[in-house]
Parts: structure tokens; sequence; C-alpha cells
């Protein structure tokens, strides 16, 4: 593989081989005076990701490999000494999104050695050049994260355990592949101390500058259950409980695990199995507890994703809002942004 | 059942497992094993085994009415389920007559209301319609026409596995599972793979999500040159189109040179060669849509997707007892399935006649005869034929 690769795919173990060659550098000696382009660029790798969640390369950084390569394990050195999960899978899935825009375009040989070397077994498709045949395991390892429907294995041409895939596609796979290697390589224990004074300096920086961006990721906790904010199948679950109809284990599971998790209290979720024909309260009551996380392991149980809902044949039709989300506790908070908009224009 | 019913079925139920070798799975040290042992509905669980004899002390001792592993491996299979150690998990597939949509179900599947007594046929209904209480027992029956139809389905799965997984023969089992269908089992392939990806497998088997243009096949379309190969949704969903529109008649078509029926002939090679364009010409889109959905529902594989997507599952041991027939779990490997009667093959409790009082059971064949129906009646019955009854709650022994 050519130098100008090693720059683009800073991550591969052959770059790191191929580096270690040339210069030996370790974290103490990064102080030192003509090491200081590849500290900017360390620093300025991390920036980018939380300003533009992808890391850019010009042409010049890429000429000057040497630096380009090495500037990658020293802001892996940073993020891990930082020693956040968010932060670990911002910078591995800005760092992956570069080496995506890359693999698109890339020599199928060179995309073929990049497969191989993160486990990935993939073929040249006879019928094209462009094409790929990978491992079913493979992709699934990969690919079940997706949303989109042509990911789904059911829709893909599936032939002796191969998976065919175009090149923009297997890019797409080892981008996933790339974000988690470079996430766990940002799990290593490095800590302030293991920096000269003038990197940690560096690093207490962009620490503060990422608490400033987290504060604006903020997560949202669920909402709270009302009538009027169910999503359709939870909708339907207790439309039919109330009719005295019997639902399945795994509506049960999912009505429970929904309720409990959008702060109804065991007693709400008891009344509501009250009406069913077989209802046996000492038992309903051991298991909406079990479910909740108060009995047993204390784990609290989330209700399944839809993609799960709809394997199980317990998704009903769902409505517009379904369609913009993927897990049934996202919902409700649909539902309010929705009315918060509308309600806005009056 | 009463006392003396369970105390007739346990003693045949040891005598089985004194009579032959225990089955035992790969790795079975490092597998949690699982037990009815009486008719309350406790599982005794969390048990591991060293070796085949101990297990089988275990069988012939405590004659379990029913007997279960993990298909997962663990580092400590006795322990608590959050720290056994999760290794990996065979994958699995429960094939069950009652999830097809079959209509002898209304012949024989029988339920009687606690409160009442009311009887009827079919499915049960929430409410008793006489006395208005919810106390509903259900008696549910099997016949060669719900297990043909079951074994239908393993047949397509099979070729799934085979053909599109390129899973190997030697690596699928195919067991009866000693009641209302199969269980088909696949050794090493896969079985990494996380409850995710599973899902997918599921949803790969039964059509759940799939988008029949994304394989090309749309009004007008057809599969790409590089599709039209023996295997995959695409080229399975054309086998189905190419099977339906074949047997279906039209006026006007008996003449072999009648314009219809050279059209429908056209249409046929068409769709050999993975193209809908003269299908698409024969009707218009409403009715193609409606054929292409059909064509998916026939493909579609019926497996339960909560048994495969269960990464702890704990499956029925293979030619173990089934506790609500007396029925083993016996092996159909694909070269026997074809002559594999389930009604036959899996009656492994044959012996001298016995008295029994049956409340009611619909007529059925067991081996080569048939019975019933019977009602509130006193008979003697071969041993393999009162356990059924016993093991359905239609009868019990009489002193």
């Amino acid at each position: 593989m050519s130098v100008l690769r090693y720059a683009k795919y800073p991550f591969l173990k052959d770059a790191v081989a191929f580096i270690s060659e040339q210069v030996d550098v370790q974290l103490q000696e990064l102080g030192r005076d003509e090491f200081k382009p590849i500290v900017q660029r360390a620093v300025q790798r991390i920036q980018q990701a939380l300003t533009n969640r992808r890391i850019t390369t010009s042409s010049e950084e890429l000429i000057n490999y040497l630096c380009e390569v090495l500037s990658f394990p020293t802001a892996v050195a940073m993020v891990s000494a930082i020693d956040d999960p968010q932060l670990r899978s911002v910078y591995s899935l800005s760092e992956a999104k570069a080496a995506y825009g890359n693999l698109r375009d890339e020599d199928p040989k060179t995309v073929l050695a990049i497969s191989r070397e993160l486990g990935i077994r993939a073929e040249p498709a006879k019928e094209a050049i462009s094409d790929f045949n990978l491992s079913l395991v493979d992709y699934l390892m990969y690919a079940t994260n997706f949303h989109q429907k042509k990911w789904k294995p059911v829709n893909r041409t599936l032939i002796h355990g191969m998976v065919k895939v175009t090149q923009q596609e297997l890019a797409r796979i080892l981008q996933e592949a790339i974000q988690r290697h470079i996430y766990q390589k940002t799990s290593a224990k490095v800590t302030m101390g293991d920096f000269p004074d003038s990197i940690a300096e560096e690093v207490v920086g962009i620490k503060r500058n990422w608490e400033k961006v987290k504060e604006t990721m903020g997560f949202r906790a669920a909402a709270v259950d009302d009538a009027a904010n169910r999503p359709p199948c939870i909708r339907r679950m207790i439309e039919r409980l109330e009719k005295g109809e019997h639902l399945s284990h795994t509506e049960r599971f999912a009505l429970t695990t929904y309720l409990a998790n959008s702060g109804r209290t065991i007693d709400d979720i008891l009344g509501l199995y009250s009406t069913s024909p077989d209802f046996n309260p000492a038992r309903t009551e051991y298991q909406v507890k079990h479910l909740a996380g108060q009995t047993g392991s204390r784990t609290k149980y989330k209700p399944p994703k839809c993609t799960t809902m709809k394997t199980q044949g317990i998704c009903p039709d769902g409505d517009e809002l379904c369609e913009k989300i993927r897990h049934p506790l996202q919902y409700p908070l649909a539902k309010s942004d929705r009315g918060d908009r509308a309600g806005g224009g009056c | 059942m009463n006392g003396k019913s369970l105390n007739f079925v346990k003693n045949a139920f040891s005598r089985y497992y004194s009579s032959k070798e225990t089955w035992t799975p790969k790795e079975m040290e490092r597998r949690e094993f699982g037990f009815f042992l009486g008719k309350e509905k406790v599982m005794l669980r969390h048990r591991s085994f060293k070796g085949r004899e101990e297990l089988s002390n275990f069988l012939v001792q405590q004659a379990p009415l029913d007997v279960y592993y993990s298909v997962a491996t663990y580092d400590h299979p006795e322990w608590d389920m959050s720290e056994k150690g999760w290794r990996n998990a065979d994958i699995v597939f429960d094939i069950d007559a009652d999830h097809l949509e079959i209509e002898c179900k209304v012949e024989h599947d029988i339920w009687i209301c606690g409160a009442c007594s009311k009887e009827g046929k079919g499915p049960k209904p929430t409410k008793c319609p006489s006395c208005g209480k919810g106390e509903i027992a259900e008696i549910t029956w099997i016949c060669d026409k719900c297990l043909g139809l079951a074994k239908q389905e393993v047949y397509k799965l099979t070729e799934v596995l085979q053909d599109d997984f390129g899973i190997p023969d030697e690596k699928v089992s195919v067991y009866f599972s000693g009641h209302r269908g199969y269980h088909v089992q696949v050794q090493e392939s896969l079985s990494s793979i996380d409850q995710t990806a599973r899902k997918e497998i599921v949803d790969y088997m039964t059509g759940t999500g799939i988008d029949p243009s994304l394989h090309g096949l749309s009004y007008g379309g057809g599969l790409e040159p590089s599709e039209r190969l023996s295997a995959g949704w695409g080229t399975r969903i054309i086998r189905s189109i190419y099977e339906i529109t074949k047997d279906m008649r039209s006026p006007g078509e008996e003449g072999k040179d009648s314009l219809l029926a050279r059209r429908k002939q056209r249409m046929l090679e068409d769709l050999m060669r993975g193209k809908l364009d003269a299908l698409s010409k024969m009707m218009n889109r409403k009715k193609f849509d409606a054929l292409l959905a059909s064509a998916i529902n026939r493909t579609a594989i019926r497996v339960d997707p909560v048994v495969t997507t269960d990464i702890h599952r704990l499956f029925r041991l293979p030619e173990t007892l089934n506790s609500k027939t007396g029925f083993s779990k016996m092996a159909a490997s694909s070269e026997r399935l074809a002559s594999f009667d389930p009604l036959t093959d899996s009656i492994v409790l044959r012996g001298n006649s016995r008295e029994v009082r049956i409340r009611s059971a619909p007529r059925f064949r067991l081996i080569d005869e048939w019975y019933g129906p019977y009602h509130d009646e006193k008979v003697s019955l071969p041993q393999e034929v009162a356990i059924l009854l016993i093991c359905k709650g239609a009868a019990d022994i009489v002193d």
C-alpha cells in the first residue's frame, strides 16, 4: 500500500508498523518542538470531530504523511485520557466517516485489503468489478444497525451465505467496523500524567470544549404516559385488554415494559390487567414488578424496538409518526415535537 | 391428570429412559438443563450435567414429564442467568402447526368451560358463551393434515438454509417435536450472532419487511441478470408467481392455439427468465400487486419468531418424551423426512392395553389404527393410546 494511503487510513496496523520503522515517538516526547505539528494536527482532528462530526484531510496534510499518520495515535491517546464514552463515540464516528468518504471511490483491491484487516470476509463478485460478495456473518455484525430497508437481509441477494453489496455499501459497512475499531482503541488507559505538561494543557482545553458541546447534545428523558400520546401498538393492546381480550406473552412484555418506562406505577399497570379473562393478581404483580426492575435481578427491562415488534407480529400498521421513530418510547416525544411546532404557528 | 394417571405416565417414562441410551448435545457440560417434574407449572432449571450417565440416571430416577436443554453454551450453566457467561447459541427454528392457518383445528380442537362444563369445537372463546365466565380449558389435537402442512414448512426452511445461507446439510438437524410441529436446529454456523442478527434471520424466513422492488420485482420489471440464480428471495418470488399463474385457468384458454393460451405461454417463458413484462401486460397494477403479495405469502416460512431470537432458549432435548402426548422428540433428517410419519415413528411407549375413562376426544389415528370419537366412556386401549389421552387431559386411568 502506498504511503499516502497510510495517511488516509491511519488506523491500519500497516500504517502504525510503517511509521514506527521511521520514527519512534513516545507520549512523553511529544512536547518537543519538532513534534509540534503532530500535536497541532491531533488537536485539530478532535476539534473537527466536535464541530463537523467528520475529520477532513487537506492535500498538504496528505503529502505530509508522517505528521498525518502520527497525529492519529496522538489524538486517540488524548481522547482516551478524557475517558468519556460519548466523546469516544463522536470521535471514532468522525474518523470512520472520513474513511468512508475515501473508500467509496477507492481501488477495489485496497477496499478488500482493508476489509481483511478488519476481519471482514469479502470477495469480488464475478458479475461486476464494482460489486462484492460479503460473508453473511460479517454483514449481520454491522448492517443490522442501519435503518433503511435496503439493508435488511430479506431485501438483499443472499446466495450460499454471501450477501451481494456494491462498493459504496461495502464502504458503509467498513465505516461501521472502523468506528468500532477506533472506539476500542480509545479505551486505552492513558492519564493526564502520561503527557508532558504542554500537551496536558491542550487536553484540558479539549475537555472543556467537549463539555460545552455535550450540553447541546443533551439526551432527552422519556415522556410520561397518557392516553393521548401512546403509539398505535400500545393503544391497540390497551383497547383489547379493556374489551377483555387475551394478550400474548410478547404483547404483555411490550405493554408492561412500555408503561413501566414511561412513569406508570405498578398499581396503574395492575389495574389495566385486572380486566383480563385469566387475571391472577399475585402472579401478575410478581411479573410486573420483575419487568419493572423491582424484584429479582433488579434489571428494568425496556420495551422491544419497533423492528422487533414487527418480527414478532405485534406491530399493527403504524401511523405517519411511526415512520420517524425506531422505538415505541420515542413516540410520545415525536408527538410532542409535532404538537409544539403546530402550536407555535398559531 | 389425577395422581394415579400421573404415576402411570411417569412409570412408563422411567421405563423408557432406562431402556435406551440418552441423547446428549455437543458441549453438554456447558449447557443448562431444565425439567418439569410434575404437573405443576414450575420448572426445575439451572441444572448442569457432566456426562451422559449422570443425566441418564436423573431421567430414570425422576422420570421428568418434559426435558429441556439450553441452545446456548455458558461458562457456568448452573449459575444465575446474569452470571452464566453466555458463549454462543445454536440457531433453532420452531414450526408449530398451531401457528399455521389450518381448517382442521375446527374439526379436532375442543374447549371446555371450567365453570359450567359447556363444550365447543375450534379455538377457545375468550369468555364462555353459556355462563360468561373466562375459565376455559383447551384440548388441541393433531392430525395428518396439520402435521403434513408443518412438514411442508420444514422443506421450505431447509432449502433456504442450504441454498441461501450456505449451511451444509450435515449441520442441519430436523426433529418432530413430539406434539404439533418440528424443530430445526443449525449447529455451529452462525452460533455467535446476537439477538438483533437472529431477528433479521427470522425476518428473512418469514418475509417480514420485504420490499420486492428492491429485488427488481415491480410492475413491468424483473430480476437483474445477475440475480437470476437458483436461490434468494427474488428468485423464489418469481418461482411462486410461476406456480400460481401456471395453475390459473381462465375462460377462452381451452384451445392450445388460442390467443390467451399463447399469451400465457409467453408469460410463463418470460417468468422463467426472471421477467415480469408479459405478466404485467395481462393484468392491471392492482391485480399484479395482489399476485405479488400472494407469491410472497406462499414463499414465506412460518417459523415462531420468539424461539429463534431467544439466545437463552431452553429447547426440548431430542429423544425425550413430550408430556402433551407421550410421543418422543424424534429425529427426521432430510433424507428420512419424506417417509417420516410422526404419528407412527415417534410412538415409543407401545404396550399392553389399559382401561381409561375418557371425557371427550375426537376421532384420531395412531400408528395404523383409528380411534374415537369418544364421549364420557370407559375404554380399554393400548398403552400408547391411553397415555396420549391422559397427556391431552382427556382421560384418566380407571382403578
